[in-house]
């Protein structure tokens, strides 16, 4: 009697600890049906991005080496780095101070003039061109050439163009490494006897270094290639304004395929060389 | 107290050239002394307040968005007055009848923050030396060594360690030795138990109750938790939307008694 007490008890135990797994197949089901749907649209997107970069290998590696010797292919590699180190640089001295006075400080208009800073991110870069081309070149030309820097058609217009695609993004990514720096530690430097400078030396950049490392890297892949705006403002001169996206799509026009797709494989190369920099610095500041 | 008074010299001298008899005030003024009356307006009430402390311990009680915060704020200079004044021993900080306003760095007044606020990309070390660097290029010879303080708040052994790495406890004394390291005149505590839990708090308690005996300079804290208010506070403000009220009298009856219970509590 007491064993089948038992033994009852222990089906009804069996029961309760069962009950759960039989409808547990059948939710679980649910998520596999998402999980399968999500996970095939992440293997066809894998499998489209692989034969896209592998196409392009394919197709482009005739005479790779040939066009690495090409006094055009390095003339557009030389130019394409000094310019948009330059405009990376100068977008970094613009971005700082503006990311960190939208992070820190509360003005009427402040919506506003974040607003009036993003336009170039999502203004088409051809119309950022024209707008420049406008303001550099009918506006403000005869000043600069008083100066004589001339910046219509020429490799400075390059410098221009890039940066002013470029700081945008900066500006988003420095005013997020600072947003994310809590203001009390820059008080309590304050009170250790540190004028605001120091400060901001001594504090606020250490601690904004890793997202500040990897805001320049995007803004660095930004203007490395930039196209539209640089177009519009510096032309489309070889072997003086021709930048490697340049490069590709005068040669492109002109029918030198072969050229166009090596120097397309560089500009990949570049990308992917950024963007595991990119991965570096923000994981870097995970770590911390 | 000989070389402080020296320092203090040095201050005055620095800031106002040929202003003798502030000099020799400053000089004989041996007992540390606040003094402020401070009106700001807030976005929702005016906060107005005038208050003296000696070497007291000065506690700010009331409701958070009372303006607690913001006083300590605009007596260390982070946030200006719209009218008032700010002295310590005789030496004005802020007033805006004479149009004086110290700046933060140049008015050594210590302050620890809620959370303490310690460095995070520095070294308990580095967080409690970086105070003195400063001094040391002001002329100032380095007063206390912060490493003693260190030892003698027990957390000696952490030198080496990131705040990331320390209980909340460690970190508070870490953050008292950084503030203290200077040599403050005035020290400005902002919920200095809120990140710890109940065991030790009641512990810390007692150690700044020391630590306050041997410093013999004003602190000001912030609480809301009575127990603190009651064990820590010679002089208790009463804060409600930026005005005092009644100040001590009521409060301290009720606060004595509280003291009673929790020393007896703290013996347990």
């Amino acid at each position: 009697m007491k064993d089948l007490q038992c033994l009852q008890s222990t089906a009804l135990k069996q029961n309760r600890v069962f009950a759960p797994a039989q409808t547990n197949p059948l939710k679980s089901m649910k998520i596999n049906w998402l999980q399968l749907s999500f996970g095939l649209v992440f293997v066809v997107l894998t499998g489209f991005m692989a034969a896209l970069i592998g196409g392009l290998f394919v197709y482009g590696k005739g005479d790779f080496l040939a066009v690495l010797r090409n006094p055009e292919f390095r003339f557009a590699l030389l130019f394409t780095l000094w310019t948009s180190v330059t405009a990376t640089l100068l977008a970094a001295l613009i971005a700082i101070p503006a990311g960190y006075v939208l992070s820190r400080q509360r003005f009427p208009g402040k919506a506003l003039i974040e607003t009036l800073m993003d336009i170039p991110i999502v203004l088409p870069p051809l119309v950022s061109g024209v707008a420049l081309l406008i303001l550099l070149g009918p506006v403000l030309g005869e000043v600069l050439t008083r100066f004589s820097l001339d910046v219509v058609f020429s490799a400075r217009g390059v410098v221009v163009a890039q940066c002013f695609i470029a700081t945008p993004f900066a500006i988003r990514a420095f005013k997020q490494a600072f947003d994310s720096i809590d203001p009390r530690l820059e008080k309590v430097a304050r009170t250790l006897g540190f004028s605001q400078g120091m400060v901001f030396l001594k504090v606020t950049l250490p601690l904004a270094k890793g997202c500040i490392l990897s805001g320049l890297t995007m803004t660095w892949a930004r203007a490395l290639g930039e196209f539209g705006a640089t177009a519009i403002l510096a032309g489309i001169t070889r072997m003086k304004t021709e930048t490697l996206s340049v490069a590709i799509f005068l040669n492109m026009s002109i029918g030198d395929i072969q050229f166009a797709m090596s120097v397309s494989m560089i500009m990949l190369f570049l990308a992917l060389l950024l963007m595991s920099l990119f991965k570096f610095f923000t994981s870097s500041e995970v770590s911390q | 107290m000989w070389s402080m008074a020296v320092s203090i010299i040095l201050f005055s001298e620095a800031e106002n050239p040929g202003n003798l008899p502030m000099i020799i005030t400053a000089f004989y003024e041996v007992i540390q002394l606040l003094e402020a009356q401070l009106t700001k307006k807030l976005w929702h009430f005016k906060l107005d307040v005038h208050f003296k402390v000696k070497n007291q311990i000065l506690l700010l009680w009331g409701h958070s968005g009372s303006g607690k915060t913001t006083i300590l704020h605009l007596l260390a200079g982070l946030l200006q007055p719209d009218s008032g004044f700010v002295k310590v021993n005789e030496r004005l900080l802020y007033s805006d009848a004479e149009k004086i306003n110290v700046s933060p760095q140049a008015r050594n007044i210590g302050y620890l923050f809620q959370e303490y606020a310690l460095f995070p990309h520095m070294t308990v070390r580095q967080n409690v030396f970086y105070g003195l660097k400063c001094k040391k290029c002001k002329g100032d010879e380095p007063l206390v060594d912060p490493v003693e303080l260190l030892n003698s708040f027990g957390v000696g052994h952490l030198l080496d360690r990131y705040p990331r790495q320390l209980s909340g406890g460690e970190k508070q004394r870490v953050a008292l030795a950084r503030a203290l390291a200077v040599r403050p005149r005035v020290l400005l505590l902002d919920e200095p138990f809120s990140a710890v839990d109940k065991k030790t708090r009641v512990g810390l308690r007692k150690e700044l109750r020391k630590l306050h005996e041997q410093w013999q300079i004003p602190f000001i804290l912030v609480t809301h938790d009575e127990e603190d208010a009651s064990y820590l506070g010679d002089e208790v403000i009463h804060l409600e939307k930026g005005r005092m009220r009644d100040l001590t009298t009521s409060f301290t009856g009720y606060a004595r008694g509280l003291r009673a219970d929790n020393t007896a509590y703290v013996q347990m």
